[in-house]
């Protein structure tokens, strides 16, 4: 009975104290006390144990030495004196009991007595055997707190300097800290060796409990609570060891053993698997990460690390050599691998309760998961990983609720990965969350919470309800607050600034983005300090107003908001007059509104500040056509193309400058392959066959942007191969998934459908990276954009589409060209892939009516001629129903009609136009030949003698052919 | 004179730079001799990039300099380290001649770019072939052996890729290889001097170079803020409490130099480098110059990383022990970090100087002696004159901080310094200060030198006679002489890279 018991009592004493189960503990004690138990000797010790171990779990994380615990521990300190006294022979107890005592005596500042106290343990005579976790545990604190003591003791010479010469200290200091680095090293080597026992244990013990179902829930529970910490001084120790021997090695001090680096990556690959030690894991990844970017310490490269091998040499054994596991074969995977791991660490330790008590806590792990998301957008940023950085700032929404920061940071890297309608959202949401942090300053809790409460109800309604206003509801701002809060007001405005700039350049919706612009002026306004940014946003207004002017159906109307945006212009030049920008949409406006000499001064203007525009040398030469200056403008754009030689856009117009010279064959076949600019070239395609991982890769990068998108865009069209080459599917596949995306995001309004509101003079210079893969050799092993990420195959979604959008228009001129000339077999099969894959282009319509019609002038037979124009008319009419305002469409419907012989419906169409365009020669010009055919030669006179008029002053081109600009799109 | 100074400093720096090995067993001894090497001839690097800096618009005086650092760079192991520290104050000096359009200096800048894009591209020099780098990005999903996914309980909206491939790789990148260049021109420029600006972040800061540092954030303060007035903002008083012992140029005058997204951020990662490389005052202003110029110019992706550096800066309490690790520097830039604080109060000196000059006599002789080139030239002349002027102090401080390495070159610094005072009150402290000494050969050849400048000046302004008197009348009573023929040697050539200085700013106006 006797044996039994002690045996089973000892058992349970071993593991209640390996779970620092203290409660536990002492209610066993009366047993321990009792006779013939086999632990009388450990009596005092574990009571000393209870009191000491309770206290410091009622301190916190953190033990700082302070005399203040001196009283609440002198029970504790007796109580192990006593032990040592009566019970020194045990060895256990000789042991432990003066690793505690010198815990104890370390928390009372009593650093000499805790070093004699570890000195008179012997635990350093390494024939130690651990007979329990507890006792391993102790003995890595003990070296512990011998390392600390030192650390600690240093500063004794340091307050007494008249005593000691200089040299005699500094050799003082340098041997402590080695004597210290060297016991941390042990704490360290021993805290790996338990980490590795605890996990068997937890192990081993879950296995052992399921027989008995009582005890299931206990043993899970005692996984969950070691899952919390492993100890406070151990990770603390780990912790500073790591750090320590890095900087040494960065310092250039002998040092013996491992460098810091490898100190990281042996405890980390220790943890990697490990249940225990996630806080800990947390730390050392992001502080590993973080010196690894720094770059302060030299890399070995050439062969792998020691911790690494081993542990993937330990994987193959366990796993087996067929499962596939990671190993960082650089420095910057290993960065990328250790802030991935951080950020699934620090992310899931962020409190989502919004309790008071909690608050101090909250705020802590949120900083934590922010630190891990900068240095993630740090070193993403680099490789241009955008697409990656989206997804993690999404997953970080779960957390962010009023966190600008969070929401902006989310919406710029939306932008980078070209989730434009998201985007939007998001910064609305981050100024929503900066007018409540601001008022949050200057009203009280309660309000507060109010607030909150409805900023959660209308997150929610908007989620379900899944629509968006179509304007900014100006009520949603009223409130902004935000004048005694300089930082904030600038995040603000900059987020009006880049919201504005989106809705005008990416969707064409005016109205929203002259209200957002108004508003960043009022706040640049009010902020005296922000004054260089205010003429910036005068300009996006300036810039919003004048696009939806050009939209204008009525001409009165028109005229007149043209004339107000010069105005509003102007102001923007006056203003700033180093602004290249404001210049060149102050020529860009008075060139559309036909005050040509303004329009000359200013642009060349603007390209004396910044002679790197290709838009605005674009828009010169055209202004020279328009003054019948050819011979100017072709030597203005060849002189251009020598600076900029893969310039899509001076490339078309110096073709139909070329051409009004009468250089049209060579001219045209040296330049055809610019019909397809959005397609990939036959080289880029070479390279793929000759790699299949690269097949792989690309197929799983399309495969999880179309997965994005999905969740995006809500369900939009799932992507489908079409028949064809394998090549042509790929390219097929990608804008099938955007297009219908399109008109999901946006209600088709009653007046206008939204397509036709996208501009397709977008940005010119976004392809500058993908034309120069179009010509030459050279250039073609380049494969996509000239960056340091210069992988052309990662192509995102609706790249193809995205290419075409913004060139539509001048790939229209130069495919008109084309059927002037006759060269129909060029132009069918790139008209037809056109069409495949872009159904909403209106000028892909409108060129297969234009093949159509050229095609059926040279054929003899009627009944043939009649049907092909009939299908002529119906792409026609199909452009008119995509772009209501698509004047080549209506200038080549009307002339079909008169063919047909229907001159009253060709003439209601070309009065329509003279309407709505009364400034383009071309349409005076066809109306007046039109009422010459029915007879009516006087009015037939007065057009024709207008066209005349204006012929000084329409461009070869429409200067609407013109891209926009703005700076981010310059790279 | 001065640039041949600077020419034989060069051909040292390549003689001793060979010298130092390429190839190492040990890694972290290899770069801790590149190390000692950079860190040795600092000074005078940093010296030679103001010479540059102040002259660029003279190509002709500055491009057998550049032609030399680009040989250097051309031979292997650490010279062509010591090269690339140049690159971003060179970057800098290219787009302010752009901005300018000034042909000549920027064809020789375009030339010393151009020549190192084509070798950073090529994957050393025995293959021949150009460098190619393959990054995979990490599945967390998948083992690694950094972690267990089934342990560390990886979130279940992390997306799921339909085709579940067995692979732990979610994406590979592949950098390179980059196109061969013949000219710069508006299109691949960037390109060109983001791919340089690449190699400077990867290797310069793994051997923690101090002029890399100092000109990455120069460089950055220039290309943001020229042109602009930026309000003052307290970011960098908050994240340092310490005051800034470093006085910026103004750049509200200067013309706007052309940025891009991608341009900013090498420029940003250069200066948070920098920021923990002994640079940390300079680089808290370019990374707050960067984020003000981000907002104008409303580039989204600078804007992101921008804002996650300032984020991490100042929302993240800075304990006193990682501010000490902000700051922390190995002994050696604890040394120069006491270096630098004498020659701060050496500027506080040099400050001092104007004041007591007479304004009356220093608007007459500037106006006397400037006065055809500012009819020739115009405004853009005054510039560039206060930009000398500027610059010309500037590399007074680094004489000053190299001269103060022993004790026998103060005392003739000194000297030096107050001689170059035309009033009377400087010749009273002269004569305090002076000590007494004998006149060697070498020195009186350069009094020739000095006495037949002046000579030469005088025909021009009549204020250079007082000196002449004053100087002779100070030679006399207290001539100089060195005990050791070292000694006269270093002073004979540290007063004549004075004198050449003198003479070719006189060349200059």
């Amino acid at each position: 009975m006797s044996k039994l018991k002690g045996s089973r009592l000892e058992a349970e004493i071993d593991r209640v104290r390996a779970d620092a189960n203290w409660k536990r503990l002492s209610e066993l004690l009366p047993s321990v006390k009792s006779k013939n138990s086999g632990l009388e000797d450990c009596y005092e010790m574990f009571q000393a144990e209870i009191v000491l171990e309770t206290y410091l779990d009622h301190l916190g994380e953190i033990i700082r030495p302070s005399h203040d615990h001196m009283d609440k521990l002198s029970s504790a300190e007796q109580l192990l004196h006593e032990a040592l006294k009566g019970h020194s022979d045990n060895y256990t107890v000789k042991i432990e009991a003066n690793i505690l005592l010198a815990k104890c005596l370390y928390a009372c500042l009593e650093f000499r007595k805790a070093l004699q106290c570890i000195s008179n343990s012997e635990m350093e005579n390494g024939k130690t055997p651990f007979r329990t976790l507890r006792t391993l545990r102790l003995v890595a604190e003990g070296y512990a707190i011998k390392g600390l003591c030192i650390e600690s003791m240093e500063e004794v010479p340091t307050t007494r300097p008249h005593s000691n010469s200089t040299t005699s200290t500094s050799s003082s200091a340098s041997s402590k800290d080695q004597r210290a680095l060297y016991v941390f090293e042990k704490s360290a080597e021993l805290a790996i060796f338990y980490i590795n026992e605890l996990e068997k244990s937890i192990n081993s013990s879950s296995q052992a409990a399921k027989p008995v179902g009582t005890v299931t829930p206990n043993s899970q529970a005692a996984g969950v609570r070691q899952q919390e910490k492993i100890g406070e001084l151990l990770e603390r120790i780990m912790e500073r060891v790591a750090i320590i021997r890095a900087k040494d090695t960065a310092a250039k001090k002998v040092s013996s053993g491992t460098e810091g680096i490898e100190w990281y990556r042996k405890i980390i690959t220790c943890l990697g698997d490990k249940f225990t030690g996630e806080r800990l894991k947390q730390k050392l990844s992001r502080q590993f990460a973080e010196l690894l970017i720094r770059a302060t310490v030299p890399i070995e490269e050439k062969s792998m690390s020691e911790a690494m091998h081993t542990k993937a040499m330990n994987m193959k054994l366990y796993h087996g050599s067929n499962k596939t596991f990671y190993t960082p074969k650089s420095k910057i995977e290993e960065i990328i691998l250790l802030l991935l791991i951080n950020e699934v660490l620090s992310t899931r330790e962020v409190i989502l309760s919004r309790t008071d008590d909690l608050s101090s806590s909250r705020t802590l792990s949120l900083q934590n998961a922010k630190s891990s998301f900068n240095l993630l957008t740090l070193v993403l940023s680099t490789i241009n990983q955008y697409q990656l950085l989206a997804q993690i700032y999404e997953r970080a929404m779960k957390f962010a609720n009023n966190d600008s920061f969070l929401w902006q940071q989310f919406a710029l890297s939306a932008i980078c990965c070209g989730r434009f309608s998201r985007a939007i959202r998001v910064f609305e949401q981050s100024i929503l969350a900066s007018t409540i942090a601001s008022e949050s300053l200057t009203s009280s809790a309660s309000s507060t919470s109010s607030i909150s409460s409805q900023n959660s109800t209308s997150k929610a309604q908007n989620l379900h309800q899944n629509r968006r206003p179509k304007s900014p509801d100006s009520a949603m701002f009223s409130s902004l607050k935000l004048t005694n809060n300089p930082s904030c007001a600038l995040s603000v405005i900059s987020e009006y600034m880049m919201i504005s700039q989106v809705l005008i350049e990416r969707f064409g919706n005016y109205e929203p983005a002259i209200e957002y612009a108004s508003k960043a002026v009022d706040l640049c306004s009010k902020e005296g300090q922000l004054s260089f940014l205010k003429a910036r946003c005068q300009l996006l207004h300036a810039i919003a107003y004048g696009f939806r002017a050009s939209e204008e159906p009525s001409w009165d109307l028109k005229k007149a908001q043209l004339a107000k945006t010069v105005q509003l212009i102007e102001e923007c030049v006056s203003i700033d007059a180093h602004d290249y920008l404001s210049l060149y949409y102050a020529a860009y406006f008075h060139a559309i509104s036909r005050d040509l000499e303004s329009a000359k001064d200013r642009c060349s203007r603007s390209l004396a500040l910044n002679g790197d525009q290709p838009a605005a040398i674009m828009l010169l030469a055209l202004i020279f056509t328009a003054y019948g200056d050819l011979k100017g403008a072709l030597d203005l754009v060849i002189n251009s193309l020598a600076e900029f030689e893969h310039n899509y856009g001076l490339m078309v117009l110096r073709l139909h400058i070329e051409t009004k010279f009468g250089r049209i064959e060579e001219s045209l076949d040296t330049c055809s392959h610019l019909l397809d600019f959005w397609k990939k070239q036959p080289p880029v395609q070479q390279q793929l066959a000759y790699s299949g991982g690269i097949l792989d890769e690309e197929r799983s990068q399309r495969t999880i942007n179309g997965a994005a998108e999905q969740l995006f865009g809500g369900g939009g069209a799932t992507p489908s191969q079409k028949t064809g080459t394998p090549s042509l599917g790929r390219e097929l596949s990608t804008p099938l998934a955007t297009t219908p995306l399109i008109p999901m995001n946006f209600p088709l309004s009653s007046a206008l459908p939204v397509i036709s509101a996208i501009p397709s003079n977008a940005s010119t210079m976004d392809l500058s990276g993908a034309a120069e893969s179009i010509v030459g050799g050279g250039a073609s092993e380049v494969g996509g954009a000239a960056s340091t990420n210069s992988d052309s195959l990662n192509s995102g979604i609706g790249d193809a589409w995205s290419k075409f959008r913004t060139q539509a228009d001048v790939w229209m001129c130069l495919a008109e060209l084309y059927i002037n000339e006759g060269r129909h077999a060029d132009l069918t099969k790139v008209i037809e892939q056109a069409i495949t894959m872009f159904p909403s282009s209106p000028q892909a319509l409108y060129l297969k009516g234009r093949l159509l019609v050229s095609r059926c002038q040279k054929l003899a037979d009627e009944t043939l001629v009649s049907r092909i124009r009939g299908e002529a008319k119906s792409a026609y009419l199909a452009a008119l129903a995509l772009a209501p305002g698509h004047f080549q469409s209506m200038s080549a419907l009307a002339k079909l009609y008169e063919e047909e012989g229907n001159q009253k419906m060709a003439e209601h169409m070309l009065r329509e136009m003279v309407r709505v365009d009364p400034l383009n020669c071309e349409w005076w010009q066809q109306l007046g030949c039109s009422l010459m055919k029915r007879g009516d030669s006087d009015r037939a006179t007065e057009c024709l003698t207008a066209a005349a008029q204006l012929d000084r002053s329409t461009p070869l081109l429409p200067f609407s052919v013109v891209p926009m600009v703005f700076p981010a799109n310059f790279r | 004179m001065n640039i041949d100074q600077l020419s034989d400093f060069l051909l040292e720096v390549s003689k001793s730079g060979a010298a130092v090995p390429n190839k190492l067993p040990d890694k972290r001894e290899e770069n801790h001799l590149k190390k000692k090497f950079l860190n040795k001839v600092a000074p005078n690097s940093l010296f030679a990039a103001n010479y540059i800096a102040s002259n660029y618009t003279d190509v002709d005086l500055i491009q057998s300099i550049i032609g030399q650092i680009l040989s250097i760079y051309y031979k292997e192991g650490v010279l062509r380290l010591y090269a690339l520290q140049f690159v971003p104050g060179f970057v800098s000096l290219y787009l302010l001649a752009l901005s300018k359009k000034q042909h000549k200096s920027i064809s020789l800048f375009e030339t010393f770019l151009i020549a190192i894009y084509n070798e950073e591209i090529v994957d050393g020099s025995e293959s021949n072939e150009k460098k190619m780098e393959d990054i995979r990005i990490p599945s967390i999903r998948h083992h690694s052996v950094y972690h267990d996914p089934a342990k560390i309980q990886v979130q279940t909206d992390v997306p799921v890729m339909r085709n579940a491939s067995i692979t732990p790789v979610l994406n590979t990148l592949r950098f390179g290889p980059f196109p061969s260049v013949s000219k710069m021109n508006g299109e691949n420029k960037f390109m060109i001097i983001n791919r340089i600006l690449f190699s400077v972040n990867e290797s310069l800061f793994e051997v923690a170079s101090e002029v890399a540092a100092r000109y990455v954030c120069l460089g950055t303060l220039s290309v943001c803020r020229s042109g602009f007035t930026f309000p003052e903002t307290a970011f960098r008083s908050r994240v340092l409490d310490t005051e800034s012992h470093e006085i910026i140029e103004d750049f509200s005058k200067k013309p706007r130099q052309q940025v891009s997204g991608e341009f900013l951020n090498h420029l940003l990662r250069g200066c948070y480098l920098a920021l923990f490389n002994g640079a940390a005052d300079l680089a808290l202003q370019a990374i707050d110059a960067i984020h003000l110029r981000a907002q104008y110019e409303m580039l989204p992706d600078t804007l992101l990383v921008v804002n996650s550096l300032r984020n991490s800066l100042l929302d993240n309490m800075w304990s006193k022990e990682k501010r000490g690790e902000l700051m922390w520097t190995r002994p050696q830039h604890k040394d120069q970090t006491k270096r630098r604080d004498m020659v701060t109060n050496a500027s506080l000196k040099m400050k001092r100087m104007p004041e007591d000059i007479p304004v009356l006599e220093r608007q007459k002789e500037s106006t006397s002696s400037r006065f055809n080139e500012l009819m020739e030239e115009g405004i853009d002349h005054l510039h560039d004159l206060k930009k000398k002027v500027e610059k010309v102090k500037g590399g007074l401080h680094q004489k000053m901080h190299r001269r103060r390495k022993s004790v026998e070159p103060e005392e003739n610094e000194l000297q030096t310094i107050k001689e170059e005072k035309p009033t009377e009150s400087s010749f009273s402290n002269d004569s305090d200060t002076s000590s007494p000494a004998t006149v060697i050969h070498k020195p009186i050849v350069l009094n020739g030198d000095d006495v037949e400048r002046r000579l030469r000046d005088l025909v021009v302004v009549e204020h250079d006679y007082d000196k002449d008197l004053e100087k002779k009348k100070n030679g006399h009573e207290t001539p100089t002489t060195s005990p050791k023929e070292k000694g006269a040697f270093t002073m004979a050539g540290l007063r004549h890279m004075d004198s050449g200085g003198s003479t070719y700013r006189s060349i200059d106006s």
